[in-house]
């Protein structure tokens, strides 16, 4: 126990003749502080909180305001806090959306005043990369074509094998087509150039030539390997996504002017006589083909095609 | 004159008093302050948050109205769609045919007159070339001819056509005194698209 906490009193003198004056240490009791509480707890220990209380005491408002503070920081400024970035992520993005929206709506609006356009070069493109096979249809600008071109034909048949293939854009289907035929150097030159400026896309995978019997007349066998894509497509509409195309740029317009300047073959012939080669029929004949450097025509039975009028 | 002392008179409680009473408005000041920094900080957190939500409901209304305007345009979009699709692929396929009339053109053009081509077997980027000349000077020259970057009278867009010819057999034929020959072109696909 501390010695200012002592409080000196006097125990009453009883029974005692000799009695002296009260010796009372005033100093003492000045210097010295009540205890008012119990100095000892219920428990036994012997706490004393009472410098806590006091400091409790002093210290009410600001231990509440740094409470309030902690309890503000903790509930309420970093929620907000950790939710400033994501706020603002969202409204970029929602802005990014209504731009392209107000931007694809403008460009539908564009398509709809130009639908008749936007129709007819859908037609047109339509015309150059098929939606289906439509084999009659190749066959007869094939055969026409080479006739044009002064080809005699030998062999003309299709197949789907082999003939699919992909773009960056979409995967494609395509009919293979096989020519045989004799023709001059020139003869063939034409033809190529015709296939290439033929409205129905086709595309020479291989070919080969060689002198054939009539080699005093300058003529040639040649075969060739060709290949007309088709493409069926089927979008749906997606509203958030925008669309690329613009009928308006100078690459459509050069586009769509390159398709209109390429040359359009009627349809002649239904009858045309439809020989789909099978792969059995194929790998004959590449066990048949002669080695390399010394191609021969192909020796399969030709095809007679019906004339287209020429 | 008589020394000035200075004599403390206020009792040590009072100094204690006074002491504690300092702590308890400058703690108090430095509380409130910290509280105001956290209720400002607080208040212009929620301030901002609250305008982004509200800018965010209002961009929303904005969209959902835009979106409703999209859909009663759908059979237009669908169209369009189908349109860009077969464009982008079309121009694709356009552009990485190999238009094998020009290398037809280019390979008559670059033949000497007194050989001929007998036979040709174009696959992928390689061309087997056979045929006959009057002499060996003749190959020579072709193969020169093809691989010649400046060669005059060829197309000038085509001058790197050829990369590499490589002769695979040569005959002299006793019956009529000529040569056959038997070359391998390679070519380079790139300078027959239409890019």
């Amino acid at each position: 126990m501390p010695e200012e906490d002592k409080i000196n009193t006097i125990e009453p003198q009883s029974g005692n003749e000799d009695k002296k004056a009260p010796n009372i240490d005033i100093d003492n009791i000045m210097n010295s502080k009540m205890k008012l509480e119990p100095r000892n707890s219920s428990f036994g220990l012997d706490l004393d909180i009472s410098p806590l209380k006091n400091i409790i005491f002093n210290f009410f408002f600001p231990l509440i305001a740094i409470i309030a503070s902690i309890i503000a920081g903790i509930f309420i400024t970093y929620p907000n806090y950790k939710k400033m970035p994501e706020l603002k992520d969202t409204l970029a993005q929602k802005k990014q959306l209504r731009d392209t929206l107000d931007a694809k709506i403008s460009k539908l609006n564009r398509f709809s005043d130009f639908q008749s356009v936007l129709d007819e070069n859908l037609k047109l493109v339509n015309q150059v990369l098929y939606t289906e096979p439509e084999v009659p249809q190749i066959l007869d600008q094939v055969h026409q074509i080479a006739k044009n071109s002064g080809m005699e034909i030998s062999k003309l048949s299709y197949s789907y094998s082999g003939g699919a293939g992909t773009t960056q854009e979409s995967d494609y289907n395509a009919v293979a087509v096989s020519l045989g035929g004799e023709s001059s150097y020139d003869q063939l030159i034409l033809f190529l150039k015709d296939i290439e400026n033929a409205a129905r896309f086709v595309e020479v995978s291989e070919f080969r030539y060689s002198g054939g019997q009539n080699e005093d007349d300058n003529l040639y066998s040649s075969s060739f390997s060709l290949s007309s894509p088709y493409l069926f497509v089927q979008s749906t509409a997606v509203t958030d996504e925008p669309i690329a195309l613009d009928i308006s740029s100078d690459s459509f317009i050069d586009f769509i002017n390159k398709v209109k300047s390429l040359r359009y073959y009627d349809f002649l012939n239904p009858e045309i006589a439809l020989v789909e080669e099978t792969e059995e029929s194929e790998e004959a004949e590449d066990t048949e083909a002669p080695p390399e450097g010394e191609a021969q025509p192909a020796e399969t039975e030709p095809v007679e095609a019906e004339p287209t009028g020429e | 004159m008589t020394a000035q002392t200075d004599i403390n008179l206020i009792p040590q409680e009072e100094l204690t008093k006074r002491k504690k009473a300092r702590a308890v408005k400058g703690s108090t000041v430095v509380a409130i302050l910290i509280l105001l920094i956290v209720l400002g900080a607080t208040g212009f957190l929620y301030y901002t948050n609250y305008n982004t939500q509200s800018e965010i409901n209002a961009l929303d209304v904005e969209i959902e109205s835009l979106r409703n305007k999209i859909k009663a345009k759908s059979q237009v979009e669908i169209s369009a769609r189908n349109l860009d699709k077969k464009f982008s692929s079309l121009k694709t396929l356009m552009e990485e045919r190999e238009n094998f009339s020009k290398l037809l053109e280019e390979m008559r053009a670059r033949k000497p007159v007194n050989l001929s081509i007998d036979s040709m077997d174009v696959r992928e980027t390689k061309i087997n070339l056979s045929g006959r000349a009057d002499n060996y000077v003749s190959i020579a020259n072709f193969a020169n001819n093809l691989l010649n970057q400046e060669f005059l009278e060829g197309n000038t867009e085509l001058s790197g056509l050829f990369t590499s010819v490589s002769l695979n057999s040569v005959t002299l034929e006793r019956s009529d005194n000529r040569v056959k020959y038997l070359i391998i072109v390679d070519f380079n696909p790139e300078i027959l698209k239409d890019k």
